[in-house]
């Protein structure tokens, strides 16, 4: 960032930048116009945004382009696909929102099968795996916490509990006790995100008063100290 | 020519026709009453009359004619309707009573109510009494305003000016019923001759009077009650300063009054004789009625208990009070009124008391009869008294002598609080005085005049006691109708009969047939007109009243286990509505301050550090860059010039600048290698976050889209995009982010799959997002090494896809932390070196304030223990 190789646009969005980096900031001292302001304005952007890409990045090479300028098997294609997207726009009105039903329940069972098999296959058996191969490297600590830590976890998520005739249905002692500690690993494991959440949110901070200071030493100083 | 419209066909017939030429139904009513016998507003009378007085009223004619034929006219007339005879007496002479209240004089005879309209035709008699003031006939009404009814002393008060006939029709007419009306026009007749005798306007001493009157309207009880007035006179001196007011001061002022001369008591006094109450102690009333058996009829013989009750109270009350009158003179005397005094002691001067019976209602007559002091003689029950009447006194009185008598509940009013006040009569068990407010003739008539034993023994209907004739059939019948005492029996030589065992057993029992006739009898209505009936047809069914439902038992048959489940489970109910007991959190009122101070010095810190660009904190040692950070140097280090990567920016602009910091080292690393990048991303503000990194974070390296480096653009349908991408680049992904064809570029020269990439980077905050990769994207890019840049918040989620030979993610760089390592693995400074002061500081910052609210915390909590001991 240089005042002498910025252009106009650059600088309006600079300035567009830093106008609204402080209107966000301006929320510690509470809600006002200036945050709901600027926060509306990212979420029209953002929005607007997202629509012209949707058009032009995915609607019109996929969809529009192919069934103009593609063969017969890929108009074919196109307006087989082209159907029910079409059908999908019925969503959008309540009385005749049952037409984009069939086109809907295509999406999330497609959905829901590609989580489905991306979660079996991508991080339950790897997982697994992985976690008997810790063992195999002969790091019986790491391998003997990791263990009993996923055990332990898994435990505290045991709400059931064992008959027995004549008497309460009660958790045992020792299955309380793993539940505790099931209970420490997890919490360490939320300590952990909110230390990387508060982490990424420190780093927020400072790259946006980092970008306030080079605004301000790049443009602003030498403006005004001519 | 009137026409009179039949009533039950509605069509007109003449007037002079009874009986409807159409229908042949009655046109015009049956009455029985001529304009001779019943007054026209007799009959508006009758209406208000109950059940009782209208029977009577029809069955008094006949009454009359039996007792005609039977007795002497005088007696007749004087006994049947005594209230007649008292109207004709006050109409004979004039008395004042000028103390009494003056009802309304519009009170109409229509009203209904009889006593009234006596009331009415009093008040109307006292205006010319009023102008006679010297005439001893205010002081005689004085008598009888506390003593006598009201009604008695209006009968007593006729005034002189009007016509008898008339004061008797506007009297009676309307009040009374009509067969007293009868009664008293066929008295008048007989009163009227005396009447004429004597001048109406003159205060004429009732001495002088009563022989003119005497023996025909004059009432047999009257008659003896002045004899016995008589008697007492004479044989006892009579404390009059103990009399009540009402008797002492008629006596006091006037004794020769108009009332006294015409009121019955002092003649019947003057009659009575004065020796037998002394001599046997009986009085002679009942003497001379024991003397003379002629006047009674045959049926007087009968014994006391052959007699119906209702028949024998008149006869015992007259029995009752003269033994004890005799007996107990020195303390009647005391207790006598005045006016009895005054009327003694004038008949002692003038002994004409004969005379006045003449003009004495018979109800008097009647009345005093049924008084304590008895005293009768022949004429007084020849005249006052029928003849069933006085055979039932002349059995009464021969019974007197041997059984002690009753109280008569027919007596007055006024002599029966005397007695039952300040004499001491003998009084059988079972049997009190009566002391009602009203006429002790309506008391007889409504409630005593039933008699048990009759209607148990003749069974007569209640219009039957009330006709005349029918007592008097009863009457002569009571030979015939006499039942045989066991006793008798006995002495007659009739032994009782033994009913033998068998037939002992075969009798009836009386309970079962009284249950029977219960039961037959149904039962009572409680509401409706049909109150009061019994075996009347229900209105509804019996099944149609609400009834309470039968009790059903609601037990179930429950196992101490399934109790103990419900046991369970209701404590897991109580649980889950009682909210838990939280210590209630540490309201801390200066939150806000705290957030300014939390916030100013987190500002100042960070601000302070980036404005002077300040290095202090050192960078992570070699030693301490973590494995896969290495590994990820390692890889990229592996990569030839021109080798495709494939690089996914997925991440929001909100955490660009971490992903920036964290990507710039492994990126700039990649292009020092010469790396080919494609730019594809799932996040729809990816692509320009990509397009920008490039441009800006790495614009040193001076790569150009379509030759170093081709961005894809945005790849929708999240894990399904992402997996159909995997599987069909080209189909997904046919034109780049710029709109061009990017397989024909050189960063995609030769690439048909993913897997023809050599290095796949994952840039993103987003762990799901990486975690779609991992699943989607690594089991089928083969050998094709996955690594992650991706922020601080997910590394500990994608944590475990690391380490191991098998690990799915190769190498992975986390926030500005991982930048800066990586920086220092491959010696080059960049963002992260830029933010490491900053954040370290921050961080510590942060870590301080944790520390002084934690300890400020412990220091609360224990100056609040202190402070509670210190308070318990």
């Amino acid at each position: 960032m240089n005042a002498a190789n910025i252009n106009l646009a650059d600088l309006v969005g600079l300035l567009i930048g830093f106008s609204f980096t402080i209107f966000i900031l301006s929320y510690i001292l509470g809600d006002n116009f200036l945050f709901r302001f600027a926060t509306h304005i990212f979420i029209g952007a953002a929005a607007g945004y997202t629509s012209v890409i949707t058009i032009y990045n995915v609607i019109l090479p996929q969809l529009i382009f192919p069934f103009l300028d593609g063969g017969d098997g890929e108009m074919i294609l196109t307006i087989s696909l082209l159907i029910p997207s079409i059908l999908l726009l019925a969503k959008i009105s309540p009385r005749l929102g049952k037409i984009g039903n069939p086109a809907m329940a295509i999406l999330v069972g497609i959905g829901a099968a590609v989580a489905i098999g991306g979660g079996i296959f991508g991080t339950v058996f790897p997982q697994v795996s992985a976690a008997v191969s810790v063992f195999e490297t002969n790091n019986f600590v790491e391998g003997t916490i990791l263990l009993i830590g996923t055990l332990s976890t898994l435990l505290y998520f045991q709400f059931g509990s064992q008959k027995s005739k004549k008497q309460r249905p009660a958790i045992t002692q020792a299955t309380k006790f793993i539940r505790w500690i099931g209970k420490a690993f997890i919490a360490v494991t939320f300590g952990a995100l909110f230390a990387g959440v508060y982490v990424a949110a420190l780093t927020a901070l400072i790259e946006r008063f980092s970008f306030l200071w080079t605004f301000i030493k790049e443009l602003v100083l030498p403006a005004a100290l001519g | 020519m009137e026409e009179i419209r039949c009533p039950m066909c509605g069509k007109p017939n003449p007037d002079h026709l009874e009986i409807c030429e159409h229908c042949q139904a009655r046109l015009k009513p049956l009455v029985i009453s001529s304009d001779d016998d019943f007054p026209t507003e007799s009959s508006d009378a009758d209406a208000g009359l109950p059940d009782w007085l209208r029977s009577d009223q029809q069955d008094e004619p006949l009454s009359d004619a039996d007792s005609d034929a039977e007795d002497s006219p005088e007696a007749d007339s004087g006994s049947d309707d005594w209230l007649n005879k008292l109207r004709e007496e006050s109409d004979s002479a004039p008395i004042d009573i000028s103390a009494l209240e003056d009802p309304p004089a519009s009170q109409e005879p229509e009203d209904g109510d009889w006593l009234d309209r006596i009331q009415a035709l009093r008040d109307t008699e006292e205006e010319p009494q009023n102008q006679e003031d010297a005439t001893p006939s205010d002081d005689s009404s004085s008598i009888f305003d506390g003593a006598l009814p009201s009604w008695m002393s209006e009968d007593d008060d006729d005034a002189p000016e009007e016509p008898p006939q008339e004061e008797d029709s506007s009297i009676f007419d309307g009040a009374l019923p009509s067969w007293m009306s009868e009664k008293e026009e066929a008295e008048i007749d007989e009163v009227k001759p005396h009447e004429e005798a004597l001048p109406r306007e003159e205060a004429v001493p009732r001495e002088e009077a009563v022989p003119q009157e005497s023996g025909s309207s004059i009432p047999d009880w009257l008659a003896v009650s002045e004899e016995q007035a008589e008697q007492l006179d004479e044989e006892v001196e009579v404390d009059a300063s103990e009399l009540p007011e009402w008797l002492t001061g008629s006596d006091s002022e006037d004794p020769v009054s108009a009332v006294e001369k015409e009121s019955p008591a002092p003649s019947r006094i003057e009659t009575a004789p004065l020796e037998k109450p002394v001599d046997g102690e009986i009085p002679d009333w009942l003497s001379t009625r024991a003397e003379s058996p002629d006047d009674s009829p045959p049926s007087s013989e009968l014994a006391d208990d052959e007699i119906p009750d209702w028949m024998k109270e008149p006869s015992s009350a007259e029995a009752e009070p003269a033994p004890s009158i005799s007996e107990s003179t020195p303390d009647r005397d005391t207790e006598l009124p005045d006016w009895m005094l005054e009327q003694a002691d004038d008949t002692d001067a003038q002994p004409a008391a004969e005379s006045t019976e003449g003009e004495i209602p018979d109800w008097m007559l009647t009345a005093d009869d049924a008084e304590p002091p008895p005293s009768s003689t022949e004429e007084s029950s020849d005249d006052g008294i029928p003849d069933w009447m006085s055979g039932e006194e002349d059995e009464e009185e021969a019974q007197v002598s041997t059984i002690p008598a009753d109280p008569d509940p027919e007596e007055p009013d006024w002599l029966s609080g005397l007695e039952s006040e300040d004499i001491e009569w003998p009084v059988p068990e079972g049997e009190t005085p009566g002391d009602d407010l009203e006429p002790d003739w309506l008391e007889s008539i409504g409630d005593d005049a039933i008699p048990e034993s009759a209607s148990d023994d003749l069974s007569p209907t209640d219009d039957d006691l009330f006709k005349i004739d029918r007592l008097t059939e009863l009457l002569e019948d009571e030979d015939d109708l006499q039942i045989p005492e066991p006793g008798g029996d006995v002495a007659d030589g009739l032994a009782p009969a033994d009913l033998p065992g068998w037939l002992e057993a075969m009798r009836p029992v009386e309970s079962s047939a009284d249950g029977d006739s219960t039961v037959e009898q149904g039962p009572t209505e409680q509401t409706g007109p049909l109150a009061g009936l019994s075996g009347v047809l229900m209105a509804e069914p019996e099944i149609a009243r609400l009834k309470q439902a039968p009790k059903l038992s609601s037990r179930l048959q429950v196992s101490e286990t399934q109790q103990e489940h419900v046991k369970v489970f209701r404590e897991l109910l109580e649980t889950e509505g009682q909210a838990e007991t939280q210590a209630k959190p540490i309201v801390v009122s200066s939150q806000g301050l705290l957030r300014w101070l939390s916030a100013f010095f987190l500002i100042f810190v960070i601000g302070l550090i980036i404005i002077g660009e300040t290095q202090f904190v050192p960078s992570p040692p070699q030693a301490s860059v973590p494995v896969e950070v290495l590994n990820t140097s390692s890889l990229i280090n592996t990569l030839a010039p021109k080798d495709p990567v494939l690089v996914s920016f997925d991440f929001e602009p909100g955490t660009s600048g971490e992903m920036n910091a964290a990507a710039a080292a492994v990126v700039d690393h990649l292009m020092l290698r010469g790396a080919y990048l494609t730019l594809i991303s799932t996040s729809p503000t990816g692509p320009a976050l990509a397009e920008y990194f490039i441009s800006t974070v790495q614009e040193d390296h001076q790569y150009t889209s379509g030759n170093q480096y081709v961005n894809l653009g945005y790849i929708p349908g999240g894990a399904s995009g992402l997996l159909g991408f995997v599987q069909m680049p080209q189909r997904i992904k046919p034109l780049s982010f710029d709109g061009f064809d990017p397989w024909i570029t050189a960063p995609l020269d030769g690439i048909y799959a993913l897997s023809d990439f050599k290095m796949i980077l994952m840039i993103t905050d987003n762990p799901d997002i990486a975690q779609s990769w991992i699943e989607q994207v690594e089991p089928r890019i083969l050998d094709t090494p996955l690594v992650a840049v991706v922020s601080a918040q997910a590394e500990p989620i994608l944590q475990p896809f690391l380490g191991g030979e098998d690990a799915q993610v190769r190498g992975m760089v986390s926030g500005v932390i991982g930048g800066a390592a990586y920086e220092q693995v491959t010696g080059k400074d960049n963002l992260g070196r830029t933010y490491w002061d900053a954040l370290n500081f921050s961080l510590m910052t942060a870590i301080a304030a944790i520390l002084i609210g934690g300890i400020a915390n412990v220091f609360s909590i224990l100056l609040r223990g202190r402070s509670r001991g210190g308070s318990r």
